[in-house]
């Protein structure tokens, strides 16, 4: 008999899954937050006033400035619709997206009419499946990889006609790092190898060899202007590897117990995207060991980062995320943007962004000075008989944030120690319910001038949460196989919940 | 090990409602303990405290 059943629930990105924002820093079951619990703090006031936005607001901290929203149907059939951006490249006014269908080419010359140029391979030849990575690889040129398939290398030129250069096919190629002549590829099988290309003459790019002994699970490969590149791998976190022989890269020690989605290097500080664990900041000034100086919180689940110039942003499933660099390892948080769909790709030229949000390319221009409010959730289950509950605040903005009203329905208390938030700080509201049916929505009115005002909405329910009972449901696995958890009453049960990307 | 297939979001919406800390990012993780009830749910992967909950959950 079985002692243990784990349960794999997934979905992909196609569900209707509401994707609120999530303090995805806590982890604890204690049920309590641990924000605003130290004996010393300000006692609980109860929120009073109306819900109106102040009158003057000023300018946002992240305005989407234009973009494009890919939604011409390619070929037949719905599978050929190109979507989920996760990576970009950018040479002058042309961006470059890579996911499903492929790779697509943008025009940003105008940003209020940007435009595709074309989408490659030529949608009309047969569905590609899914590129995750694209590197620019010289003048008008890039390489592109498929994780199952291949690795494609394209002439860009002409952004309206891409040429196939070379295709070499095999999978478990994911990251790419062009330096001068050399193109190095991650490759995840055999325990983690790295190739080295010279793409030196792009009319004939051949593979030089092909190193074992790295990241057996790398994601991305980043490059410095100083001899290293550094692996973004989810077993390992990050790995240096030096490039003092271009031909024979040395993997170093891997550094920290995280796993690790992406990097970017700005000088002697590493930025490394760390899941629902946030950016990590790393102290670069010895190369070959970096140092974890902090982790910066986000509200989704950090996948990319790109640091240029004074400004660090981060695609967090949620949104964009950005901070000041002006002092590298000590960010500050200057802005936070919910995107439209799912953010998933983002590179920056300084203070301007370009997200990949799932089917849309958009620039985003960073103005640093105003509040920017993130709640942990915007969905609340009370209990029926009564009780309270915690939302956390955070403002991810530059200026104070001022919480200048709220409103809740009858029997339902709002109460904050502190109504203004600096820069980067987080404060609870506590909400108290007196018992009964609720079905109802709260309203927070802020200075932060991209929503002024915002809703919780708050239900009464019994699921119960830690110690109560679990709710029931029955799906069905990838054989058609119905699962009934009730049914599985007598050992513990392990839900891992997922999503395809 | 199963796979099951949320289509809709349904599960993870009630579950989301029954977490302590009901946020949209994935992954998420809980534990139902032999009778039903929630026994252990985060949203990081924390291997020691699974095995650690798991453990005391089957030594009962």
């Amino acid at each position: 008999m079985k002692a243990v059943t784990l349960l794999l629930l997934g979905c992909t990105k196609d569900d209707p899954v509401t994707q609120p924002t999530g303090d995805s820093t806590v982890a604890t079951d204690s049920g309590d937050s641990s924000i605003d619990t130290a004996e010393d703090l300000p006692p609980w006031q109860a929120l009073t006033g109306d819900c109106s936005a102040p009158a003057d607001l000023g300018a946002d901290t992240l305005v989407y400035e234009g973009g494009h929203q890919i939604t011409s149907k390619k070929g037949d059939g719905p599978s050929t619709l190109f979507i989920e951006l996760v990576d970009l490249e950018k040479d002058g006014d042309v961006v470059y997206g890579v996911g499903q269908g492929g790779l697509i080419l943008f025009d940003f010359s105008d940003v209020s009419e940007v435009s595709e140029f074309a989408v490659y391979p030529d949608p009309d030849d047969g569905f590609p499946g899914r590129f995750h990575r694209v590197e620019k690889i010289g003048e008008g040129a890039v390489a592109l990889v498929h994780r199952d398939f291949e690795l494609r290398f394209a002439d860009v030129s002409d952004p309206s006609n891409p040429v196939l250069l070379r295709d070499d096919l095999g999978g478990g190629r994911e990251g790419l790092a062009a330096v001068g002549d050399r193109l190095y590829v991650s490759n995840r099988s055999q325990g983690g190898t790295l190739e080295v290309w010279d793409v030196s003459d792009l009319t004939d790019i051949v593979e030089l060899d092909s190193h074992e002994g790295f990241g057996p699970n790398t994601w991305e490969l980043s490059k410095t202007d100083d001899g290293w590149l550094y692996a973004a791998d989810q077993s390992l976190g990050v790995l240096p590897i030096s490039l003092a022989d271009k031909d024979s890269p040395e993997a170093g020690q891997p550094v920290g117990d995280y796993a690790v989605q992406h990097i970017d290097v700005e000088g002697d500080a590493l930025y490394a995207a760390m899941g629902s664990a946030g950016v990590g900041v790393f102290d670069r000034s010895d190369p070959a060991a970096p140092v974890l100086v902090t982790t910066l919180a986000v509200a989704g689940s950090a996948v990319q980062v790109a640091a240029d110039g004074d400004y660090l942003f981060a695609a967090d499933h949620e949104g964009l995320v950005a901070w000041d660099i002006s002092d590298p390892l000590s960010p500050v948080a200057v802005g936070h943007q919910v995107s439209e769909q799912f953010a998933l790709a983002v590179i920056n030229e300084g203070a301007t962004a370009w997200l990949g949000d799932w089917s849309i390319a958009g620039q985003w221009a960073l103005t640093p000075g105003a509040p920017e409010l993130a709640l942990s959730n915007d969905l609340i289950q009370l209990p029926t008989d009564g009780g309270s509950t915690k939302v956390s605040l955070t403002n991810y903005g530059q200026g104070d944030l001022e919480i200048v009203g709220a409103t809740g329905p009858e029997g339902v208390t709002l109460e904050m120690r502190r109504t203004t938030l600096e820069s980067g700080a987080s404060t609870n509201l506590q909400l108290s319910w007196t018992g009964g049916e609720l079905d109802d929505t709260i309203c927070l009115a802020t200075n932060d001038p991209d929503e002024p005002l915002r809703e919780i909405t708050v239900v009464s329910g019994d699921n119960g949460g830690l110690g109560g009972p679990a709710p029931d449901f029955t799906l069905n696995d990838l054989d058609g196989n119905s699962w009934r958890l009730s049914e599985q009453l007598g050992h513990p049960v392990v839900l891992a919940y997922f999503a395809t990307w | 090990m199963p796979v099951l297939y949320d289509q809709q979001g349904d599960v993870f919406k009630e579950y989301r409602l029954a977490s302590p800390f009901p946020t949209g990012a994935y992954p998420h993780d809980w534990i139902i303990g032999k009778d039903g009830t929630i026994i252990y749910f985060n949203n990081r992967f924390d291997a020691d405290r699974m095995i650690e909950t798991l453990e005391r959950e089957l030594a009962e």
